[in-house]
């Protein structure tokens, strides 16, 4: 079977070198491809100079966007998994192998990396909403994931045919949503995640999060469905 | 109640709103299906300042004392429902918008790929 690693990318000309590395290090012999969302910094030089693989979108479309065009991609080139891989260096490449494993064994269709299958989750803020989020998801299908917000994921055709033509998502969380109602299989595996290196994350400012857990609850609770 | 020269001001203004409707419409090239809208709009607010004992009735009708209140919640309620329609005509934009651009990048990909 043949697996594509989609890497969105907005600004990460620092970070991106140590990710293909280490993409170049465990996934030897797997195709990959950047989707540079529009970035204000030396992304898209660093890309051509370092003759990457990658999609330059030329405005700005957003996280979800960026992804979905990497998922764009995979459908018309007819890849049998795609791996979505944050390009900020805080995902592991070497876990990837194995998600791909098992998608290749059939043993799920959406596979999750999963920082919380052995650890408890620390105490913060943050993770107040990842239990929120997981309950959300619980009520709405029945299944617990441990790590609803987790951006690291494998998925196999039939959702990436979905993903590729029929997209209305806020983030990770309403998509695993989507998928369990439409009854695909989802597992998480354990992985171990780095922290950021460079820059900052989007929640830093506390309203973003308010934002973001108001739209979800939504998604989730109302707007996500059984269609497929 | 409407005397007549409230009548005649009210009527003027009216007609003026449409004329300008109308002209503005033509000029910055709006799309005939929401030029249209507009033009409909205006000439309820003509025929309301023609008849306004409709306000009168639909305020007896529905059962509210003052008629100007009436009025004001009618007017709210239809520029809540145009809002709204105007919302979703932008999302259908930003969806179309966004597919135009994945598509154009995949092109440009594409392009790339063929002359190396």
């Amino acid at each position: 079977m043949r697996a594509i690693i989609i890497i969105p990318a907005y600004n990460e000309e620092l970070n991106l070198p140590g990710v293909l590395r280490d993409i170049q290090t465990y996934c030897p012999g797997i195709d990959y491809i950047i989707v540079n969302d529009g970035s204000t910094d030396g992304t898209v030089t660093l890309c051509e100079k370092e003759r990457y693989h990658y999609i330059n979108l030329t405005v700005n479309l957003g996280f979800s966007g960026a992804v979905q065009t990497g998922y764009k991609y995979a459908f018309e080139h007819g890849y049998d998994i795609a791996v979505q891989f944050d390009g900020d260096g805080q995902h592991p490449a070497s876990f990837i192998p194995q998600m791909i494993g098992m998608i290749e064994r059939g043993d799920a269709d959406y596979i999750l990396g999963s920082r919380f299958m052995e650890k408890k989750k620390p105490i913060s803020i943050r993770m107040a909403g990842s239990y929120f989020i997981s309950l959300l998801v619980y009520l709405r299908t029945g299944k617990m994931i441990k790590d609803p917000t987790s951006g690291m994921r494998a998925i196999n055709k039939t959702v990436i045919k979905d993903m590729a033509n029929k997209f209305n998502f806020i983030a990770e969380p309403d998509t695993l949503t989507r998928a369990l109602l439409n009854g695909k299989k989802v597992r998480e595996v354990r992985v171990e995640m780095r922290p950021r290196l460079h820059g900052a994350s989007h929640f830093k400012n506390p309203l973003n999060g308010i934002e973001y857990m108001l739209r979800m609850t939504v998604s989730i609770l109302l707007f996500q469905g059984r269609d497929w | 109640m409407f005397n007549t020269r409230l009548k005649i001001i009210l009527l003027a203004i009216t007609v003026c709103s449409m004329l300008v409707i109308i002209r503005t419409s033509k000029k910055s090239k709006m799309e005939i299906k929401d030029a249209t809208n507009w033009f409909f709009a205006s000439l309820a607010l003509v025929f309301s300042a023609i008849f306004p004992e409709i306000f009168l009735y639909f305020s007896r009708l529905v059962g509210i004392e003052l008629p100007s209140n009436a009025v004001f919640s009618l007017l709210l309620f239809l520029l809540f429902c145009l809002v709204y329609y105007l919302n979703i005509r932008i999302s259908q934009l930003s969806i179309r918008l966004r597919e135009t651009i994945q598509e154009l990048s995949l092109l440009e990909k594409k392009i790339r790929d063929l002359s190396i």
